[in-house]
C-alpha cells in the first residue's frame, strides 16, 4: 500500500536519503511493522487458499449444517448454513475483499489526490467545473450505475471493481482540495510559483506531500467503506457469485443467524477487523515516516 | 402535490401530538400485527400481494368471506341460490349490512364494485380471474365499452344476480378475493385515486381505516356500523411493515407485536424448542419449484435429462437441513388441497440411492458422464433462501455429473430473464389465490403467455383443461385435473421442490388465531387477553 | 464572499439539471420495468398503466414532462405505491430522516472532534490508543452488525429501550447511535491526524515559542486549522446521514426516505428514484457549498475567486 507513484519525483531529487530515512523510521515503529506482517500474512493466506490443501470452499457437509467450530474435524470457524467450511470461505472471501480494498485505495490515492489538488491549486473556473463533476458523481443513483454496467458488459467481477473505483475517490478529492486551498497561499508555494516551477511539479512535489496526513487517514477509512459497498452490490445480486464469497457477504449472511450461530458472524468479522487495524497501523506508520515537516 | 413547509412539518407535529396523547391510553384492545412490508395500495381492486390482502380482508367484506378456519362463509350476502346449469347465482344481501359511514350496503354497490374491477381504466392485475362472468373478458379487453353489459345485475336493493359464461365450481371462492370486494361509489367518485386515504375511505368490513403513515404503520378501528359489530372484540388493529424478519422476531419477543408476519428460517429449530406454544407452522397453498426452459437445448428436447435433474434433487434433505421450516417435500405441482387427489412424479417412493443411480443411467444414455458433464445454468433471484437451496442443489447435481453454474440476478432483471426464456433452469414459486387446482394448472396452458415460464406446450393438457371448464360434476372435474397434472409431471417440465408452510409467532395473549390453509386471519375473530 | 455565494448558487442549477438528466437516462436504460411482477401482468393492463404514466412517449418528451412538473414542485406519481405521489412519500419521510440524521451528525461531530483532539494531545498514551482503537472498531464493524446487536442487547436482553418502532423519543436512541457510530469514528480519526499535523507545524511552534498560553494556541490556531479535513469530509457525510439509511430504517422500522434509494431502484419506481436523487443532489450541492464557505472561516488565507 505504498504510494510510490506520488513520491517518486521527490525521491529523484533528494536522492536516497529520504527513502532510507523513511524506511528506518518505519521499521522503528513496532506497531507499523507488526501491522505490515499481519497484512502480508492475511494476504498470502487468502490468495494462497487454493494451494494450501484445505477443504474445497464449495464442499457441503450434510452432517455439519450451521455447526460451531470443531477443531477435531478441522472446522476452525465452524460451518455456514449450507454446511461449508467457514474458515476456508473466509480465506477465499479475502481475495475479493482485499482486491476491492486495494483498487479503491489506488484509485482514491491517484485520481482522488490529483483531482483534488489540481482543482484546489488551479482554482477559478477549473476548480468550479471539477468540483461540480464530483457533486454530480456523488448524486447519480449508484445502484442503477451498477445494474447498467452488468447489463451492458455482462456479469463479471471486474465490473464491480470498476463501479466501486468510480465512486471511491470522491471524498478523497474533496479532502485534498480542502487542504490545497489552504496550502496554496503559503509562502513556499507562492515562492515556487514565482520562480517558474510548473503547476504539475508544484502539485506533486509540494501540495500533495503536505496533505499526506489526512490522505493516509482517509485511505484507511476508504478501505472498510468499499468492502461494505461490495457486500451491498453482491446483496443486490451484482457482485460476487456463489460459490465465491467476500467478507462483506459472509458477515451480512452471518448476522441474520446471530442469535443461533454467532460464530458465522464473529469469525469473518474478526478477520476483517484485524486486517483493518493492521492497515491502520501501517497507514499511521507510513504517514509518520514520510512526513515532510517532521524530519 | 406541492411540497410546502406546513406539510413537511405535519408528521413531526402529529408525532408530538401522539406522544402527548399516548399517556392517556384507555382500556381499548389493540392488536399489534407484523404485516411484512409497506402496503403498495389498499385499493382492493388494484392490490396484488398478501400484505395488502390481509388489510383489505379486515376493511372490506365480499359476498362471501373467510371463517375462522378459512372455510367459506356468507359475507355481505346471507344466502344464495345457484341455477341447475351452474351459471346463474342469485344472492340475498344482509338487510343490516352497512358501510362505515352508515349507508346501507346494497346490490348496486356490488354491481359498481365488480364493474370497477373489470373496468380497463382501473387496470387491475387480477381482473382476469373474473373472466368467468359474462362479458368480463370483453370489457377488460375493451371489446365491449358498455360496463352495464357485465353479467352482474341488481334485481332489487338486496338481491344480486351474477351470470357466468361457464360453470365455475370455485366461483363462490372468487367472491371473497379482494378483486370482488365492493367499493363505495360516492367516495370513489368524489376523491378519485385518493379515496383510499384515511379520512376519505369508506369501507364495509369489520374495521375502518384511521391512520396510515407510510413505512411506519397502518391503523384501523372497529366499524360501529358493521352488521356483526357486536361480536368484534378488538377495538384497534395496527399493522406494521416488518421487512427484517430477525428484527420482527425480536420485537415479538420483547412484547411489541402480538403476531409476526413470518419467522427467520435459521431460527426455526430453536423456536420449536423454546416457544412451542407460540410458534405456528402450518401447510400453505404454495409450491417452490425449479422450472426448466423447454425452448432451450439440450433440456428442452430431452425429457430424460430433465428427469435426471429432478431425480437427483433430494427434497427430504433440502427441507430437513436447509429450509428447516417443516415444508413438505414436493413430488407434485399442485399442493395438497381439499377434495383434490394430487398426481405425483413416478419416482416418488423410490429411495434416494436408486434415484441417483437412475439419474446417472439416464445421463449416460445421452452420452453425459464424468468425462462429458452436462453443463447448465441455474437462475435465481437475490434472496438468502433461494441461494441456500441453489447451492445445495448444485452439489446434488454434481454427484450425478451435472455441472451447474449459479446465476443470481436482482429481482427485475431476473423477471426479465425468466419471462424472456433466457435460462436453462430457474427458481420459481406459486402461491394460490383461491383453493382450486385450476389456479395452478392454468399456468402451463400453451396460451398462458409469459406466465407459462417453462414454455410448456401439450395438446392433451390443453384439451383436458377445456373439458374442466364445462364439467359440472365436481368429482369428475377434479379427476380431470388429476389427469392433467399427471400428464404434466410425466413430461418433467419442472422440478417440484417443496410445498410451502406458513409460519407465524402468535402470542399466548391472542385467541381466535386458528389454522387455515389460505392463512387468512381476520381481526374480527381475534380477541386479546392482557 | 457574497459574490462567490451567489455564483455558486447559480452554478447549482446546471449541476442539478445534469444530475437529473444523467439519472433519468440511467433509470430508463435499466432492464425491467415498474410493472414487471412475479405473476405477469395481463398485456392489456400493462398497456393501460404505461399509457397512464406516459411511459409510451419518447424519452425526450418524458424528460421534458418530468422537468416541467418538477418546476411546479411535483415529483410525479409513485408507480410502486399508486395510492400516493412521490412528493407525498418524501414529505412524509424526509422530516424523520432529517431529524434522526441531524441528531446523529451533531453527536458524531461533538464526540468525534473531542476524542480526536484528546487523542492527538496525548499522542501514544493509553488514551490515544483507546480512542484510535475504538474508532477503528466503529469503522470496521458494519452497521448491519452493530444495529441488530444493539436491538438484541438493549432492546431484548436488557429491555431498556424498544426493539424497534417509531413515534416516541425513546425510539430514537438506538437508531441515532447506530447512525452516529461510524461517523464518530471517521471524525475522530480525521481530527486526530490533522491535529497532529498542525501541532507539529511551524505556526504552532511559533505561537508556543512566543509564549502564548497553551489554551489560546490550541483554540485560536491549532483546532481551527485542524478542522479543515473534517469540514471537507462533513459536506457529503451530512447529505448522506440526513437522507437516511435503508439498513437502519429496516432494522429499526423507521419511516424515513433512506429506503427509497434502494427500494425505488429495485422496484424500478422511476419517479421515486428521481425524486430522492433530486433531494439528495440538492443536499450534496448545498452541504458542499457550506463546507467550502467554512474553509474561509477556519483559515483566513483561503480566498474565494
Amino acid at each position: 500500500m505504498t504510494d510510490v507513484s506520488l513520491l517518486a519525483p521527490q525521491a529523484e531529487v533528494k536522492g536516497r536519503s529520504l527513502w532510507a530515512d523513511a524506511r528506518r523510521r518505519f521499521l522503528g515503529n513496532t506497531a507499523a511493522v507488526v501491522g505490515l506482517v499481519v497484512l502480508i500474512a492475511i494476504t498470502l493466506l487468502s490468495f494462497g487458499q487454493p494451494y494450501l490443501g484445505l477443504r474445497d470452499p464449495a464442499d457441503i457437509n450434510w452432517d455439519m449444517i450451521s455447526a460451531p467450530p470443531d477443531f477435531a474435524q478441522g472446522y476452525y470457524f465452524g460451518t455456514d448454513q449450507n454446511g461449508r467450511d467457514l474458515f476456508v470461505r473466509t480465506l477465499q472471501g479475502g481475495q475479493v475483499s482485499l482486491t476491492v480494498g486495494f483498487i479503491a485505495t489506488m484509485v482514491s490515492l491517484v485520481i482522488g489526490t490529483l483531482w483534488g489538488a489540481s482543482a484546489g491549486y488551479l482554482g477559478g473556473r477549473v476548480d468550479a467545473v471539477m468540483m461540480r463533476i464530483v457533486d454530480i458523481l456523488y448524486s447519480i443513483p449508484f445502484v442503477f450505475l451498477v445494474i447498467l454496467l452488468t447489463v451492458v458488459f455482462g456479469r463479471n467481477i471486474e465490473l464491480m471493481y470498476l463501479a466501486i473505483g468510480a465512486v471511491s475517490w470522491l471524498d478523497m478529492a474533496r479532502i485534498v482540495r480542502g487542504q490545497t486551498v489552504s496550502i496554496r497561499r503559503k509562502e513556499f508555494i507562492e515562492a515556487a510559483h514565482a520562480s517558474g516551477v510548473s503547476n504539475w511539479r508544484i502539485i506533486t512535489r509540494h501540495i500533495i506531500p503536505n496533505c499526506l496526513g489526512p490522505v493516509v487517514v482517509y485511505m484507511t477509512l476508504t478501505v472498510p467503506a468499499v468492502i461494505l459497498t461490495e457486500s451491498f452490490i453482491s446483496y443486490l445480486g451484482m457482485g460476487v457469485q456463489e460459490p465465491d464469497s467476500s467478507w462483506g457477504t459472509l458477515i451480512s449472511e452471518g448476522v441474520k443467524a446471530m442469535e443461533v450461530a454467532p460464530w458465522a458472524v464473529l469469525y469473518p468479522s474478526l478477520v476483517m477487523v484485524v486486517t483493518l487495524l493492521a492497515l491502520n497501523f501501517v497507514g499511521d506508520g507510513l504517514r509518520d515516516a514520510l512526513d515532510p515537516k517532521d524530519r | 402535490m406541492k411540497l410546502d413547509l406546513r406539510k413537511l412539518l405535519l408528521p413531526v407535529v402529529t408525532a408530538c401530538a401522539l406522544m402527548a396523547s399516548s399517556s392517556l391510553v384507555q382500556a381499548e384492545t389493540v392488536f399489534h400485527r407484523g404485516n411484512g412490508t409497506e402496503p403498495e395500495t389498499i385499493n382492493p381492486h388494484k392490490s396484488t400481494g398478501v400484505t395488502e390482502a390481509n388489510i383489505e380482508a379486515d376493511l372490506f367484506e365480499g359476498l362471501t368471506s373467510y371463517g375462522v378456519n378459512g372455510e367459506l362463509i356468507p359475507g355481505a350476502a346471507e344466502s344464495w341460490e345457484i341455477s341447475d346449469d351452474g351459471l346463474v347465482y342469485t344472492f340475498k344481501l344482509r338487510q343490516n349490512a352497512k358501510w362505515s359511514n352508515g349507508d346501507p350496503v346494497t346490490a348496486a354497490d356490488f354491481v359498481f364494485g365488480l364493474q370497477d374491477a373489470v373496468n380497463p381504466a382501473t387496470a387491475a392485475d387480477y381482473a382476469p380471474i373474473l373472466d368467468v362472468i359474462v362479458n368480463a373478458a370483453a370489457i377488460r379487453n375493451e371489446e365491449e365499452k358498455d360496463l352495464s353489459k357485465l353479467g352482474v345485475a341488481a334485481l332489487d336493493d338486496h338481491t344480486l344476480q351474477i351470470t357466468l359464461a361457464t360453470p365455475t365450481p370455485y366461483f363462490l371462492g372468487l367472491l371473497r378475493h379482494n378483486i370482488s370486494y365492493p367499493v363505495h361509489k360516492a367516495t370513489v367518485e368524489k376523491f378519485g385515486d385518493d379515496w383510499t386515504k384515511p379520512g376519505n375511505m369508506v369501507s364495509n368490513g369489520a374495521y375502518m381505516l384511521s391512520e396510515w403513515t407510510p413505512q411506519a404503520s397502518l391503523t384501523y378501528v372497529k366499524n360501529p356500523h358493521y352488521w356483526g359489530a357486536a361480536d368484534v372484540k378488538v377495538d384497534k388493529v395496527v399493522m406494521y411493515p416488518t421487512e427484517d424478519l430477525a428484527e420482527e422476531l425480536k420485537s415479538f419477543k420483547a412484547g411489541e407485536l402480538h403476531v409476526t408476519y413470518d419467522v427467520p428460517s435459521e431460527q426455526i429449530p430453536s423456536l420449536e424448542k423454546e416457544y412451542p406454544d407460540e410458534f405456528k407452522n402450518t401447510p400453505y397453498l404454495g409450491t417452490y419449484y425449479y422450472v426448466i426452459n423447454l425452448t432451450r437445448e439440450p433440456l428442452g428436447a430431452q425429457p430424460d435429462l430433465r428427469k435426471a435433474l429432478s431425480l437427483a434433487v433430494n427434497r427430504e434433505i433440502l427441507t430437513e437441513k436447509i429450509t428447516q421450516g417443516g415444508e413438505a417435500p414436493a413430488y407434485s405441482w399442485v399442493p395438497p388441497m381439499t377434495d383434490y387427489t394430487q398426481a405425483f412424479v413416478s419416482f416418488k417412493d423410490m429411495p434416494q440411492a436408486d434415484r441417483t443411480a437412475m439419474a446417472k443411467e439416464l445421463l449416460a444414455k445421452h452420452g453425459y458422464g464424468p468425462d462429458n458433464p452436462l453443463k447448465i445454468e441455474l437462475l435465481y433471484n437475490t434472496s438468502e433462501n433461494h441461494k441456500k437451496i441453489a447451492v445445495a442443489v448444485q452439489s446434488m447435481w454434481k454427484q450425478i455429473g451435472v455441472e451447474a453454474t449459479l446465476r443470481n440476478e436482482e429481482w427485475k432483471v431476473y423477471l426479465e430473464t425468466r419471462d424472456g426464456k433466457q435460462f436453462d433452469v430457474a427458481r420459481a414459486a406459486w402461491i394460490a389465490d383461491y383453493d382450486d387446482p385450476s389456479n395452478f394448472l392454468d399456468m402451463f396452458l400453451s396460451n398462458a403467455g409469459e406466465r407459462n415460464d417453462a414454455g410448456y406446450n401439450n395438446k392433451t393438457y390443453d384439451e383436458l383443461f377445456q373439458k374442466t371448464t364445462v364439467e359440472t360434476d365436481p368429482a369428475t372435474r377434479m379427476k380431470l385435473f388429476n389427469e392433467m397434472e399427471q400428464a404434466f409431471l410425466n413430461d418433467d417440465p419442472m422440478i417440484p421442490i417443496y410445498h410451502y408452510t406458513s409460519q407465524h409467532m402468535v402470542s399466548k395473549k391472542v385467541a381466535g388465531w386458528e389454522y387455515n390453509i389460505l392463512d387468512f386471519h381476520l381481526a374480527r375473530y381475534i380477541s386479546i387477553t392482557e | 464572499m457574497l459574490n462567490y455565494f451567489i455564483r455558486r448558487l447559480l452554478g447549482a442549477i446546471p449541476t442539478l439539471f445534469t444530475i437529473i438528466a444523467v439519472s433519468f437516462m440511467l433509470v430508463h436504460a435499466a432492464p425491467g420495468g415498474p410493472f414487471d411482477k412475479e405473476r405477469k401482468v395481463p398485456a392489456s393492463v400493462e398497456a393501460k398503466l404505461i399509457e397512464k404514466y406516459h411511459l409510451d412517449e419518447p424519452l425526450p418528451q418524458q424528460f421534458a414532462r418530468y422537468i416541467g412538473d418538477l418546476m411546479q414542485g411535483d415529483f410525479g406519481p409513485s408507480f410502486k405505491y399508486p395510492d400516493r405521489s412521490v412528493s407525498e412519500l418524501i414529505a412524509a419521510g424526509f422530516p424523520t430522516s432529517l431529524l434522526l440524521g441531524s441528531c446523529a451528525i451533531s453527536l458524531a461531530l461533538l464526540l468525534g472532534v473531542f476524542l480526536g483532539i484528546w487523542a492527538a494531545l496525548r499522542q501514544n498514551s493509553w488514551i490515544d490508543y483507546l480512542c484510535v482503537g475504538s474508532a477503528m472498531l466503529g469503522i470496521a464493524i458494519p452497521n448491519y452488525v452493530f444495529a441488530p446487536l444493539m436491538t438484541l442487547v438493549f432492546g431484548l436482553l436488557l429491555g431498556w429501550l424498544p426493539v424497534n418502532g417509531w413515534g416516541e423519543p425513546r425510539h430514537m436512541v438506538l437508531p441515532i447511535l447506530a447512525l452516529a457510530i461510524p461517523q464518530v469514528a471517521a471524525i475522530t480519526r480525521l481530527t486526530r491526524a490533522s491535529m497532529l499535523e498542525v501541532l507539529g507545524s511551524n505556526f504552532v511552534r511559533t505561537a508556543r515559542a512566543k509564549g502564548l498560553p497553551e489554551a489560546v494556541t490550541l483554540t485560536r490556531h491549532a483546532i481551527r486549522a485542524a478542522m479543515l479535513p473534517v469540514v471537507s469530509y462533513l459536506g457529503p457525510a451530512v447529505a448522506y446521514v440526513v437522507t437516511g439509511s435503508v439498513i437502519i430504517e429496516e432494522i429499526f422500522r423507521i419511516p424515513g426516505i433512506g429506503r427509497y434509494f434502494v427500494l425505488g431502484a429495485i422496484n424500478r419506481d422511476y419517479t421515486m428514484v428521481l425524486g430522492v436523487t433530486v433531494v439528495f443532489g440538492a443536499l450534496i450541492i448545498l452541504c458542499n457549498l457550506i463546507a467550502d464557505l467554512c474553509y474561509g472561516l477556519l483559515d483566513p488565507k483561503v480566498r474565494y475567486d
